[in-house]
Parts: C-alpha cells; sequence; structure tokens
C-alpha cells in the first residue's frame, strides 16, 4: 500500500500487530512528555509509533549539534525548536496522532496550567532540581495524574542497572537512581535509550490500566 | 517513623526539613511524600514530622 495509509488502514496496521484490543487503548491515550532531550525525543518517538492518541510535547529549547550523539533528531533539525522537529518526524511516522506542542520552560507555577488534564506525565528534563520541582508541581495538582519520571542514567554503567520502580502510589522512577552527568561521565545514546524505553513502555501499560512497574 | 521503608531514629515531632538535611538530602532535588501525600516544595520548611509518620523521598539525579 502507499504511504501514508488512510486513518483506518494505519489503525489496522498498528492493530493486526498490537491486537485490536490494546491498539483500541493505545489510541484513545493521551501522554505529556517534559523535555524533549536524549529521553524525551525517544520517549516520544516510541509512543508515537505506538499510535498513542494524543502526545503533548514541551520543550523550551532548540536543536543543537551536541545533541545530535543521544537525541532522536537529524542534522537538519539543528536551530530549529524541538518542539516542531519533534512533531514533523512524529507525524510522518503517523499521521492521524494529534500533537499539541509548547514552548514553555516547566516551572512550579505553570505546572498547574500546561499540565492540565494530562493524567499520564512524562518527567524527561536534565536538570536534578527541575525534576524534583515538576515531579513535586504535578503530583501536588493533579490528582489523578501519574508521574512517569527518571533520575540516573548516564556514564556506561550495566544496562540492567536501569530499572522502573514506582516511589509513591503516582510516582514512578525509572534509572539507576544514582548515575547522574558529572565531569567525564556523560548521557550516551545506548543508556539513555534504555532508559526512555523504561519510561516508554511504563506509560504504554498505564495507557492500558496496568499500574504495575 | 519510617523513611524509604526503614525505621528512622529521631525524636518527633521534627520538621522535615530538618529531617531530610539530616539524613543527606538535599532539599532542592528530592520530592517528598509525607503519608502518601506529596509535600509541595514550599512546605519543606513548614511541615512536621510526627512519631508515626511515613516519608518516602525520591532524591532525582542530573541527565535526561
Amino acid at each position: 500500500m502507499g504511504w501514508p495509509p488512510d486513518r483506518d488502514g494505519l489503525f489496522s496496521l498498528l492493530a493486526a500487530r498490537h491486537t485490536p484490543e490494546v491498539q483500541a487503548g493505545i489510541s484513545a491515550g493521551r501522554v505529556a512528555v517534559a523535555g524533549l532531550g536524549g529521553l524525551g525525543s525517544h520517549v516520544a518517538t516510541a509512543l508515537a509509533r505506538c499510535g498513542v492518541g494524543c502526545l503533548k510535547l514541551i520543550d523550551f529549547d532548540e536543536v543543537d549539534e551536541s545533541n545530535l550523539h543521544r537525541q532522536c533528531y537529524f542534522p537538519r533539525h539543528v536551530g530549529r525548536p524541538k518542539t516542531s522537529a519533534l512533531k514533523e518526524m512524529l507525524q510522518d511516522i503517523n499521521p492521524y496522532i494529534e500533537i499539541q506542542t509548547a514552548d514553555i520552560r516547566l516551572t512550579a507555577r505553570n505546572v498547574p496550567d500546561v499540565l492540565a488534564g494530562w493524567t499520564v506525565i512524562v518527567e524527561a528534563l536534565d536538570d536534578a532540581a527541575a525534576k524534583a520541582e515538576l515531579v513535586t508541581a504535578a503530583l501536588a495538582a493533579f490528582q489523578q495524574a501519574r508521574i512517569i519520571s527518571a533520575s540516573g542514567l548516564a556514564g556506561l554503567g550495566s544496562a540492567n542497572d536501569i530499572v522502573t520502580r514506582r516511589a509513591a502510589g503516582r510516582l514512578y522512577v525509572c534509572g539507576d537512581g544514582i548515575s547522574e552527568v558529572a565531569e567525564g561521565v556523560s548521557l550516551m545514546a545506548p543508556r539513555v535509550m534504555v532508559c526512555a524505553g523504561h519510561q516508554a513502555n511504563l506509560a504504554i501499560r498505564l495507557l492500558l490500566n496496568n499500574q504495575e512497574p | 517513623m519510617r523513611l524509604n521503608g526503614q525505621p528512622y531514629e529521631t525524636e518527633t515531632p521534627r520538621p522535615l526539613a530538618e529531617i531530610l538535611r539530616e539524613a543527606g538530602f538535599d532539599c532542592e532535588r528530592v520530592a517528598v511524600m509525607l503519608n502518601g501525600r506529596i509535600v509541595p516544595r514550599d512546605q519543606l520548611d513548614s511541615a512536621r514530622v510526627a512519631a508515626d509518620d511515613e516519608l518516602e523521598v525520591v532524591s532525582f539525579v542530573g541527565g535526561g
């Protein structure tokens, strides 16, 4: 068939692989991704490939050359806002999912507005204090939201140390919990993608009403 | 009281932020749940921990 198929055709393509029941749950799903760097760009891509019905992509930044070693952008995207570059790629993968964007730096003050109505929220920020601020603000503002955060994914330690744990009823944390970016310890594509895979996997599970990590 | 599932020896009641610092946490890099409820950042100093309380502290490191 030619690409893209029509809406039903693409749904059928996905349903044939995921099963119609699973696909119905995924296609009805909505996920917000806060941060579109190494984690967020890969999480959003995985969710788009699955056919999640609606994504909100949030990042204030532009694609930089220094991002290309681990983020899913291409050289042609350098200088462009991450939101629009990523949205373009994801709509190419699936023209029928709804993609909202927000070119904004998330803070405790704007979380209640920017993330209102999103019950699955992926925290994919870079800075430790920003992570803490976002997670705290989102858990406080929204009684129904589940937060999938990340902590500890730098370096070349074993990928087997990356885990998903449920830290509290509505807070999950992916990563090894300790490997932070430091002098001589960089984020590297494979380990970043393992952690992003953990986050995306849990997002899909939550959309299908499985709350176990 | 308990901290991350383990008994924590301390007099109570006691300011939450004090316990966090004593336990080695950076108050700028944590999400804190007191008896299952998230403690807003601006309440870390004023919240008090009592003898039967359960504290869950997630400490974040940079990178993403």
